[in-house]
């Protein structure tokens, strides 16, 4: 097949006309879609896993301040005087994380 | 097709009055559906993708930015679409793998017959690695327009003549082989 015979044929290509209900249906289709109520934020499931989250990291900071004199035994506490100080700061970075996801879904909702 | 009627049909459209886009979809209807069909060969399907990149084209109109024709940006968002529904569901076509044997002599009669060559042609197409079938398709559906292919695929236009060259190149030798001619 000679070049200019495969431009031809590759550029001649007849049109399809769309179906005479294409136009209502695309338009049922968007009405339906601008129509339908926006998917609401499952707050009821969501505010007690918050409220959680919140609580855990309101103690932990807490813990991270609060003084207390090293028990008999086991030093727990030096352990967590260690750790809990750099764990607050990874549990807030994750929570503001969480937080700016959750908002991010939010507006993509307001937005559809 | 008038550039100002689709920016104030959008602009109607994103004020709220949702029957603005029905003279948007009468006026790129045919057009949206012409290019599903290149990538599918279905009729039927190439109506439910248009329907699909029309749905996602109202969704995401606030999106489009002046700087750029509103048709440039809905064959930019339709291509987009077509080409992840074809990657999802291929279409389905007759086999044209590498080194195909050449169809026996009642084949190559039939082949004779121009709209039957058009319909091997178009099949091969197809059968293309996907960056080539859609530079080629792209292509011819844009008049031979390099920008236009370029601005519908999203990549630079020197890419678009790359994949042109190279797409026509495996395109000839499939079809060297499919219709039984010497090299």
């Amino acid at each position: 097949m000679r070049p200019e015979d495969l431009e031809r044929v590759l550029f001649s290509e007849d049109d399809i006309v769309p179906s005479s209900g294409f136009v209502a249906s695309v338009m049922e289709t968007v009405i339906a879609d601008a129509t339908a109520p926006p998917l609401t934020f499952p707050w009821r499931r969501a505010w007690p896993l918050a409220a959680t989250v919140v609580a855990l990291l309101v103690c932990l900071v807490i813990e991270s301040f609060t003084v207390q004199a090293p028990g008999p035994g086991l030093d727990v506490y030096a352990w967590f005087q260690t750790v809990v100080p750099m764990a607050t700061g990874w549990v807030a970075a994750g929570l503001l994380m969480a937080i700016a996801v959750t908002g991010w879904s939010l507006r993509l909702v307001r937005l559809r | 097709m008038s550039a100002e009627e689709d920016a104030a049909d959008v602009a109607r459209v994103l004020a709220g009055d949702v029957s603005a886009f029905e003279p948007i979809v009468r006026r790129w209807q045919k057009p949206l559906i012409n290019l599903a069909y290149r990538f599918c060969r279905d009729r039927h399907r190439a109506e439910d993708m248009a329907q699909e990149a029309f749905l996602r084209a109202y969704r995401a109109l606030g999106s489009w930015r002046r700087d750029a024709a509103f048709s440039t940006w809905l064959f930019a968002l339709a291509t987009n679409l077509y080409r992840s529904e074809i990657r999802r569901l291929p279409p389905l076509r007759m086999p044209l793998d590498e080194g195909v044997a050449p169809l026996d002599r009642r084949v190559v009669e039939a082949v004779e017959d121009d709209a039957h060559r058009d319909r091997v042609v178009r099949n091969a197409v197809l059968s293309l690695p996907a960056k080539y079938r859609d530079a080629l398709t792209l292509f011819y559906f844009h008049d031979m327009d390099i920008a236009r292919s370029a601005a519908s695929l999203g990549v630079p236009q020197g890419t678009v003549k790359a994949r042109l060259s190279r797409g026509r190149d495996i395109l000839r030798a499939k079809l060297r082989s499919l219709l039984g001619e010497q090299p």
